[in-house]
């Protein structure tokens, strides 16, 4: 993928490069026309003419050289993507000044390396500014065009000869008329004044760019920081809810209470009836359970002693693999004593995990194994899954409340330690990323 | 700040470049002879190109402003000759200005050499002019120049130049007169003593 698109950017930058190389060759008859034109303005000492054939010069040469430079940006682009990167710029100068030597080699001409030299320096500083963005490529492009324009007009300027600059064919030819009709006005004045016009320009426009790109990536984060606080909000709002169950569960002993001590005392009038003895037994065990029931959703600490393979059976039970391509297989070592935990709260602990790891498969094929082994003071369980895993970079992170790659909450892990960690448990997550990535559960006894 | 490593490096290149340029590049020559010392030259003037640039119109315009009867003709071949007393080269490779005559550089060197053969023969005074000075200092401009320098009476250039220590061996070695101006405008001054 990354190898085919260096190649596009290649054969692309070359395709470009070699249309800007015979450009020249290509307009011949417009430029014999600015052959005359220079000739023209000297024969008939016409100034407007000289000025005139100058802007078609700046125009020819900066089509020309547009091309060239584009091209050669592609072409560095297959070197490095990274445009602070030192080889895509060296690489860059260095192709347009290839390019450059090739020009001079078919057009016999004279073009200054010096110039383009600092040409290259100063697009590459101004491209710095310009921020990564899906459609970067115009500003660039503009950019780009307004340092030609502005440099193209040092190639006119009298006093730059001295630097070996403008000694291309019509640019001396320019300068030689110019030196006799004003002595050097016309020109000096117009390159100067449109080199820095231009400068400025090119400069404005790359402020401009880089101040909208900046203001884009403000109103991107506010809407970022506007979604969290939407979902803290949501968070909230449940946990008001949970409150609201807690106290109704709690309210609800009262009430079970009076049930308790109602039946009790109704028991010890009802006594000769076989039949009805067995319903008071019935009813005392169910008051007993939902006694046991709400004192653990009040209170962590509450443990019950529970098999294995029950405990794994409730576990599942609330877990549906149906709509999913995924391989669920459970083992449960045979030797395993039964554990105490709060059912209810190390239950929810366990299938966190197990539908952490069903929502990294997605839809993808994949397996899920959940081992239960008996270790030598403890028991241990083992989720295990093959999807895309958990990147080191992250690795720590997982445990961090509201870290969450799949734009949810985030509190399954920080949860899942909270609960292991109160039946003092430990917990170890490892990842080899697209293999497989493992959770560990040690229970003690 | 790696980001802006390419970038440094790019730029001390181009200032070492400058340096260099600017140390091995322009220099201002003093010619031997200032002025002529008895005019060489008769009317009427030929005036063509030794490469074809377009600036050589300048040269006309020069003559035009000292009332001298000349005709302008870049392209004129030696069969053209025989009109004339005196003949102005004013030298400068321009390939677009070749280009336009349909010939190449080798053509445009033959025809000058032929132009020169039959003056020389015919003992018509050339005058050298070049007026390009650093701009018009490459390669295929000095060839043109070594060609019909060695061959001319006089020859009128500019101070400031890339190439002046040949220009002077050469006129040096075949004792021409020469002269050096600094603004084109001077040009004025030797070409018309060259006349009057
Ligand atoms: N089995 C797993 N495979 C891949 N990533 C996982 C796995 N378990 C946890 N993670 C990573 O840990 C992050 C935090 O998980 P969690 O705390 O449960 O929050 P949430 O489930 O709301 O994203 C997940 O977003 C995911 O990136």
């Amino acid at each position: 993928m990354n190898g085919n698109r260096k190649n596009i950017y290649l054969i692309l930058g070359l395709i470009i490069i070699f249309y800007g190389l015979s450009f020249p060759a290509s307009v011949y008859d417009w430029t014999g026309n600015l052959y005359e034109m220079i000739e023209d303005s000297i024969l008939y000492n016409d100034a407007g003419l000289l000025l005139k054939a100058s802007f078609f010069y700046i125009t020819w040469n900066v089509f020309t050289f547009m091309m060239i430079y584009s091209g050669s940006m592609l072409m560095a682009m297959a070197v490095s993507t990274d445009k602070n990167s030192p080889y895509y710029q060296l690489s860059f100068a260095l192709i347009v000044l290839l390019n450059v030597f090739i020009y001079n080699m078919i057009y016999s001409e004279h073009e200054s390396f010096l110039l383009h030299m600092v040409i290259s320096a100063a697009f590459l500083l101004l491209q710095l500014f310009i921020p990564k963005q899906p459609f970067s490529v115009l500003p660039q492009l503009i950019i780009l065009f307004l340092i030609l324009v502005s440099f193209s007009w040092l190639d006119l300027s009298p006093g730059l000869t001295r630097a070996d600059l403008g000694s291309d064919d019509f640019a001396a030819s320019l300068k030689v008329a110019d030196s006799y009709l004003s002595e050097y006005k016309i020109l000096n004045n117009l390159s100067l004044s449109f080199f820095f016009v231009f400068s400025i320009l090119s400069l404005i426009f790359t402020v401009l760019i880089y101040l909208f790109s900046k203001q884009i990536l403000t109103i991107k984060k506010v809407q970022k920081q506007e979604k969290e606080l939407k979902e803290t909000r949501d968070a909230l709002l449940e946990t008001n809810v949970y409150k609201e169950i807690h106290t109704l569960v709690h309210d609800l002993k009262t009430p079970l209470v009076t049930v308790e001590g109602l039946i009790s005392l109704l028991e010890l009038k009802v006594t000769q009836d076989e039949k009805a003895s067995t319903y008071f037994n019935k009813i005392n065990a169910a008051t007993a359970k939902m006694k046991e029931m709400i004192s653990e959703i009040l209170s962590e600490d509450i443990k019950q002693e529970i098999g294995v393979e029950d405990f794994i059976g409730y576990v599942t039970s609330h877990i549906s693999f149906d709509h999913v391509q995924i391989d669920f297989n459970l083992t449960i070592d045979e030797h395993v004593s039964p554990i105490k935990v709060n059912k209810i709260r190390f239950a929810r602990a366990l299938s966190n995990v197990i539908e952490n790891a069903m929502l990294s498969l997605g839809d993808q094929k994949g397996y899920i194994h959940l081992e239960v082994e008996g270790i030598d003071n403890g028991v241990l369980f083992r989720v295990e899954d093959n999807g895309p895993g958990i990147e080191k970079r992250n690795m720590n992170k997982i445990w961090e409340e509201g870290f969450s790659t799949k734009n949810s909450s985030g509190v399954g892990m920080p949860f899942v330690k909270q609960v292991v960690e109160n039946h003092q448990g430990a917990i170890r997550v490892s990842s080899i990323p697209n293999e497989k990535t493992t959770v560990e559960i040690f229970l003690p006894y | 700040m790696k980001k802006y490593y390419g970038i440094f490096i790019l730029s001390c290149l181009a200032v070492i470049v400058g340096i260099y340029q600017s140390a091995t590049g322009v220099k201002e020559y003093t010619p031997m002879w200032p002025n002529l010392p008895a005019p060489i030259g008769e009317e009427p003037i030929l005036i063509t190109s030794a490469g074809q640039g377009a600036e050589g119109a300048v040269v006309h315009l020069m003559v035009k402003r000292l009332n001298l009867n000349a005709d302008y003709r870049p392209r004129a071949l030696a069969t053209d000759l025989y009109e004339y007393k005196t003949i102005i080269l004013y030298t400068g490779f321009s390939k677009n200005g070749v280009n336009k005559t349909y010939r190449d550089f080798q053509e445009e060197k033959t025809r000058i050499r032929r132009m020169i053969t039959y003056a020389n023969h015919n003992q018509i005074p050339i005058i050298l002019i070049h007026l390009g000075g650093p701009m018009r200092d490459d390669r295929r401009t000095m060839d043109l120049v070594r060609e019909a320098l060695p061959y001319s009476n006089y020859f009128i250039g500019k101070r400031n130049m890339v190439q002046g220590k040949d220009i002077l061996d050469i006129t040096e070695n075949n004792r021409l007169p020469i002269t050096l101006v600094s603004h084109t405008k001077d040009i004025l001054t030797p070409l018309n003593s060259v006349f009057r």
